[in-house]
């Protein structure tokens, strides 16, 4: 899997400060740049190239997992930057 | 973008998609464009049962209705639909797009529509396992705040 390329087009969309709001893990930390970016007019791309993921099918470490493999293209923008590609 | 033609939400959000998953060996399409979200799978009744194990997983919990009532509702708060599709058609529809009186008794919210026909024919525990693999998909978008 490539890193997400996230470019940021407009920033000037008002004050905001992603310090304001307590983060608390990567998950939290992940909507907040997504909040913070989107809200500076940002388009967040992925790319999945053979990323493969392993979900347990319980709980244990010796648990049997599940596979999921993702290959393509996702890409999110807020709808009124969408035309500007 | 919303039942009615009213106004689009106020974060909403434009998805582009063109994605292959194999989801514990089930091949899964996702293709997006703009506020619509297409899903297709030729195993629909596998592709629930691989997708409750990895809900499952995540809270360790089987989900239930308030999870899709959540993600149906989540999906229509940023304008988005998605459909579920599979080879007996279309099984699952959620988002801005839907209006469902049944969806409100059965599921818990109007946002979510269940297609008889479809959803008979893939059998399994189908709708909420389905929506979970939208889940995955809305994770990866988080959630605006403003």
């Amino acid at each position: 899997m490539t890193v997400p390329d996230t470019t940021t087009r407009d920033a000037a969309t008002g004050p905001r400060d992603i310090k304001s709001h307590e983060t608390t893990s990567f998950a939290d930390l992940g909507k907040e740049m997504w909040s913070y970016l989107t809200g500076k007019g940002a388009a967040i791309n992925y790319e999945f190239v053979d990323m493969t993921v392993e979900v347990p099918r319980e709980t244990g470490p010796e648990a049997p997992r599940a596979t999921w493999k993702l290959n393509g293209t996702l890409r999110i923008t807020t709808a009124e930057n969408a035309s500007r590609g | 973008m919303t039942p009615g033609g009213g106004r689009p939400p106020e974060h909403a959000l434009d998805v582009t998609a063109d994605l292959s998953v194999e989801v514990d060996g089930v091949p899964v399409r996702v293709q997006a464009s703009g506020a619509e979200i297409e899903v297709t799978s030729p195993d629909v009744r596998r592709l629930f049962a691989a997708v409750r194990v990895a809900g499952g997983a995540a809270t360790q919990a089987a989900p239930g209705r308030a999870e899709l009532a959540r993600v149906a509702d989540t999906l229509a708060a940023h304008g988005l639909t998605a459909r579920l599709d599979g080879p007996s058609g279309r099984v699952l529809s959620l988002g801005a797009d839907v209006d469902s009186a049944a969806g409100s008794a059965l599921l818990g919210t109007r946002r979510a529509r269940l297609h008889p026909a479809g959803a008979l024919r893939s059998s399994g525990p189908a709708p909420v396992a389905a929506a979970l693999l939208l889940v995955a998909l809305a994770v990866l978008a988080g959630r605006r705040r403003r």
